[in-house]
């Protein structure tokens, strides 16, 4: 036994599985060490743009392995995760703003909030099927930016949004957004520690195991003593925690939050990623989120045509690589060894 | 009666609409003991099992475990009870290895654990427990969803149609797979099948359902030539 977040069971030996510890510690030094290759490659370059794009794909990459833990895994069609990314926003702004709390406090308050959200939208959820599903998660998604505009007198701002989120303080330091530097070191450990703890702590686990045996064969899981509800609730609220921490980190870093990040392109972009990315392949939907945001400020010069040349490359990336990118890095790594 | 009672059913009914699938159906399953089910298509012999299982709530009767109600238990709380089950249509976790399919049985199932490597070993699954159960065939699907309930620890394993789709050599492997884990671990199977031979051959006793009604439960030899039974299945002697 490697780590603790194997089964409870003791599995006898003839089991060689990732979800009892198999390849555990290669597999998390291999993610950490590329991501200690990113920051070296950041702090290299040390160039404030290049920061500021660094900045993004850690930020989003969180909210797309949250994303991926619900789609991907638990086969889950969730299309309200980024609801949970508002939530997480709005709860820091308004705690921040109107209650006087310090950004140190409320980022971490916010992804409670968002996780006890996720567990309420989980609930009436988790007794639909299928399209229902994203049919019920949808309305969810296009309900909130009306509901954001009547509880205008409980500090959302209406339309406008809530504006001057403090920075971070950090051990007697304040990082404000134009120290870009800080800004990357901290959301590389936000998103390492949002990656890890989906991929490599949740997914690996016996709840993991759950998700996947849900995803698969519901019936015969349950069959098998798999309480899939109960399962299918947690995933959601640990999605929409992790989501919602990415939320308030970002409503920080922008020092505003708007009903815009509720609105089509932020919506289509996180779908983009994990279309090109592949969902249920790490690290697939991470390899798709690097590719639209460096896609995104490659093609600014398009400007209006940016959208239909993103759109270009997801069918593009449909028909040539139908498994999207995680699976063709599968695919090529079973040769190599084969 | 020695043997004692692991299941029963007391004037267990379930009505869809105003279609009754069972009606009234009382019996019990001895601890042990290999019980079959039949009956012509749409007798009832799957929600039959649904209710048993936790598949489906029936709407009016009880039915007990170990004496203890488990009416409106739903699958998995029966499960952890040790009531385990394969279904007609051959699902396995697709994407998971053969291994880690029974290791969804194991982590999840009841406290009571029969020994892994002995249900590897009655199952004949050690060759391919490393590989993607998407990829295996037809009998190694029903071996893995059998080897799967055997790892929840289960009493009782209920079967709907487990021979179905096989031919006859393979059919002839499975029933001895069924009947090793039987010896084994000493769980009680109940099986619903069509093929009334095989049925014959494995089973203590059959159970004959017609309409959601009971018709008979006795010894294969009696069951088979009861006339009853011989005219659901043939329609009358004396027709024409």
């Amino acid at each position: 036994m490697k780590s603790k977040t194997h089964t409870d069971h003791s599995s006898p030996a003839r089991i060689t599985s990732r979800f009892t510890g198999d390849h555990y510690v290669r597999d998390s030094l291999a993610f950490l060490g590329s991501a200690l290759a990113v920051l070296a490659l950041g702090l290299l370059i040390g160039e404030n743009y290049v920061f500021h794009i660094l900045i993004l794909i850690c930020i989003w990459s969180a909210v797309i392995a949250g994303w991926d833990l619900l789609i991907g895994y638990a086969g889950v069609f969730n299309y309200a995760q980024l609801v949970f990314f508002a939530v997480g926003a709005y709860a820091s702004a308004m705690l921040s703003v109107s209650a006087g709390l310090p950004a140190v406090a409320t980022i971490p308050l916010a992804a409670v909030i968002g996780g006890i959200v996720g567990a309420l939208i989980a609930i009436p959820t988790a007794r639909l099927k299928g399209e229902y599903v994203a049919l019920f998660t949808f309305a969810v998604h296009l309900a909130l930016p009306a509901v954001l505009q009547q509880t205008r007198g409980l500090g959302t701002g209406g339309s406008t949004g809530v504006l001057g989120l403090p920075p971070i303080s950090l051990f007697g330091q304040t990082f404000y957004a134009i120290n870009k530097q800080a800004w990357f070191v901290m959301a590389l450990i936000v998103a390492v520690l949002c990656i890890y703890l989906i991929y490599f702590v949740a997914l690996r686990s016996r709840f993991g195991l759950a998700l996947l045996a849900m995803r698969d064969a519901p019936a015969f899981s349950e069959a098998l003593g798999v309480n899939g509800r109960r399962h299918q609730i947690f995933a959601f609220a640990i999605s929409a925690a992790i989501t919602g921490f990415a939320g308030a980190f970002y409503a920080h870093y922008t020092s505003v939050v708007t009903p815009r990040i509720l609105g089509t392109e932020f919506f289509l972009m996180a779908m983009v990623m994990l279309a090109i990315g592949g969902m249920g392949r790490f690290p697939g939907a991470l390899l798709g989120v690097v590719v639209v945001i460096l896609g995104n400020e490659f093609l600014r010069s398009f400007d209006s045509y940016r959208l239909i040349v993103l759109g270009l490359i997801v069918i593009l990336s449909v028909i040539a690589l139908p498994e999207e990118l995680g699976g063709f890095l599968k695919n090529r790594m079973r040769k190599r060894r084969a | 009666m020695t043997s004692q009672n692991i299941m029963s059913l007391e004037g267990v009914g379930m009505q869809f609409g105003p279609f009754h699938a069972l009606s009234e159906l009382s019996f019990e399953i001895k601890a042990g003991e290999v019980l079959g089910v039949a009956g012509p298509n749409g007798a009832g012999k799957s929600t039959l099992l649904n209710v048993c299982t936790g598949g489906l709530c029936p709407t009016s009767g009880k039915v007990l475990f170990d004496g203890r109600e488990i009416t409106g238990l739903p699958r998995h709380a029966r499960c952890a009870q040790g009531i385990a089950m394969t279904f007609q249509i051959p699902t396995v976790i697709s994407s998971l290895t053969v291994a880690e399919n029974l290791l969804v049985g194991r982590s999840f199932g009841g406290s009571h654990q029969h020994d892994f490597d002995q249900i590897v070993e009655i199952t004949g699954l050690g060759p391919v427990l490393d590989a993607e159960a998407g990829t295996v065939d037809l009998l190694a699907r029903k071996t893995i969803m059998l080897g799967a309930a055997l790892a929840t620890g289960p009493r009782i394993v209920f079967m709907d149609e487990p021979l179905g789709g096989l031919n006859a050599e393979e059919i002839q492997d499975f029933v001895q797979i069924i009947d090793r884990a039987r010896q084994a671990f000493g769980v009680t199977i109940v099986m619903v099948e069509h093929k009334i031979r095989a049925l014959a051959e494995i089973a203590d006793r059959i159970l004959i359902i017609n309409f959601g009604k009971f018709v008979c439960l006795d010894r294969p030899s009696v069951v088979l030539n009861d006339d009853h039974v011989v005219e659901i299945y043939l329609g009358k002697k004396h027709d024409a």
